[in-house]
């Protein structure tokens, strides 16, 4: 294998070829292990750290950091570093421009490699790094996507060159993580946008909810206030079917972004919903509900809602004419993937005409029972009793 | 004079009570109507065998888009309304030429479009959609 040889034939030479050969596979090993960091991690102060230990380690020195550009104050933040004083790292600002050897990096727009910083006449040595004794220091630019988020700095106490292979690795650094932040700030501009639809589907869902509160009180405002019979009638069936809908809502809760409701705790609310606001004083209706804890989706529970309103109405209506009977209503398991509703009154049975609406109640719950995908069957030998089967 | 004279339409829609309502609608105006259907699988059968003179399809239906179904039907050269609650824009490209009724529509839209596109421009405008159109006339 090609490196194997490079490697033996470097431990052949003089010291110093073999001290820039390990130096060189040393950056190169230091490249490939941060580009597997950059691209796993979710945590950028990590990220900025590990950059500046790998820039430190691969250059044979004790510092180097992370400078943050501050757009706003012409300034850098020292954002991440090793080898650096206590109270250095996230507080100590530097200036921008040719006041520093970032800033001046910065605006020619390349890398800036400096053998004494203190003579250097292109920039001014800023006080952090005076303070604690740097002689030379190499400073490349991390460019972002649409601004550069700052420079990516090695400093060295040693009075020292920096060759163009040192000033290219620290360059490769750089790069990698300038893609890095890149990816980590479209994470979070994602999550972000992910959270607010999580709210205003909540709040969606809330306003369905007060909306269909509201459109069953005004409905049921004129039922009260109408002097005709037939009017009342006519939008106590309306009022019926609405409230099926806003009972739904009430009860809805979304799992896995998937709307489901517990069918059992609906129906229940449902059913005494509707006995409480259309049973006729002079009526008594007893109501038995038996039911299994069965969760279904929204697709399906609205319809199977709507015929439970259609037949309660219809036996309030019409099954008790001497003005007592009993309304049931089971739901069970028939084996371990199919369902069964079964409404039922003790009534008089199903006649022809009994639907309200112009005769399109039994029409409706037929198509109801076809858009929840469940099979219908009615029984009137003794009272009505009407079974829906539905796979869950 | 009926509008839609006996012209058989199909109507495919899952959600029962406007399905209903669709059908009423349109024998109102004298047509005949085949389903509603919800499933996409039957509405692909009764697309293929069944002749009819018009289609009303809602998009996203019970297994599925509606697309196949108006696929067999253009093919049949039937005349095809698509209806959805999202706007045109989201259709793929070859069926956005088709007449379009945008969700929730009330019975006078529904009657304009499936006029237009089942009967003819001409009648439509001077039955129903035209500038003759008394306000709050319609459904």
């Amino acid at each position: 294998m090609p490196p194997r040889a490079n490697r033996s034939s470097a431990t052949g030479s003089a010291p110093r070829t073999h001290s820039l050969a390990r130096r060189l596979q040393q950056q190169k090993a230091a490249l490939a292990e941060f580009g597997v960091e950059a691209f796993g991690t979710q945590d950028l102060d990590w990220l900025l750290y590990k950059a500046s230990e790998l820039a430190g380690q691969g250059l044979g020195v004790q510092r180097a950091k992370v400078l943050e550009l501050l757009p706003a104050e012409d300034k850098f933040l020292i954002r991440a570093g090793m080898g650096w004083d206590p109270d250095v790292v996230g507080k100590t600002t530097i200036e921008a421009s040719a006041a520093s050897p970032a800033g001046y990096a910065l605006q020619i727009g390349t890398p800036v490699a400096s053998e004494d910083l203190l003579a250097d006449r292109r920039f001014s040595c800023p006080k952090v790094l005076r303070d604690h004794g740097i002689k030379s220091a190499v400073n490349v630019i991390i460019r972002g996507k649409e601004r550069p988020y700052g420079v990516l700095e090695v400093d060295s106490q040693r009075r020292r060159r920096f060759t163009q292979d040192d000033v290219n690795f620290i360059q490769g650094l750089a790069n990698l993580l300038a893609a890095a932040i890149d990816r980590l700030d479209v994470n979070r501009r994602l999550h972000d946008v992910a959270d607010q639809k999580e709210i205003l589907l909540h709040e969606l869902q809330h306003r369905v909810k007060n909306s269909l509160q509201v459109i069953a009180g005004i409905i049921s405002l004129q039922r009260r206030r109408s002097g005709h019979e037939l009017v009342r009638a006519e939008l106590g069936v309306v009022a019926s079917r609405i409230e099926a809908l806003r009972v739904l809502y009430a009860k809805l809760f979304l799992v896995d972004h998937q709307a489901e409701v517990n069918l059992c705790d609906y129906l229940d609310d449902l059913c005494r919903s509707l006995l409480q606001s259309h049973l006729p004083k002079e009526k008594t209706v007893d109501l038995d509900l038996e039911c299994a804890p069965i969760q279904v989706n929204l697709d399906r529970s609205a319809p199977l809602g709507l015929v439970t309103a259609e037949f309660i109405l219809n036996s309030i209506k019409h099954a008790f004419p001497d003005g007592r009977g009993r309304l049931s209503v089971r739901l069970e398991m028939v084996h371990d993937k199919m369902a069964r509703l079964v409404l039922a009154d003790n009534g008089t049975g199903l006649t022809a005409g009994t639907s309200d609406s112009g005769g399109s109640g039994l029409r409706l719950i037929d198509q109801l029972a076809r858009q929840a995908d469940a099979t219908l069957s009615w029984e009137t030998s003794r009272g009505t009793s009407l079974e829906l089967r539905f796979a869950v | 004079m009926t509008l839609l004279d006996g012209m058989r339409i199909l109507v495919v829609e899952d959600e029962a009570l406007i399905a209903i309502d669709i059908e009423a609608q349109l024998r109102l105006l004298g047509g005949v109507v085949i389903g509603p259907e919800g499933r996409l699988d039957r509405a692909l059968e009764l697309a293929q065998r069944v002749p009819v003179d018009g289609a009303l399809l809602d998009i996203n239906i019970q297994g599925g888009l509606v697309f196949p179904v108006a696929e067999v039907l253009l093919a049949r050269r039937v005349p095809v309304v698509l209806s959805t609650g999202f706007g045109p824009e989201w259709l793929p490209a070859r069926f956005r030429g088709l007449p379009f009724l945008r969700k929730p529509f009330d019975g006078r839209q529904l009657q304009c479009a499936v006029l237009k596109a089942f009967a003819g421009p001409q009648l439509a405008t001077r039955a129903w959609c035209g500038e003759e159109l008394i306000p709050g006339q319609g459904s």
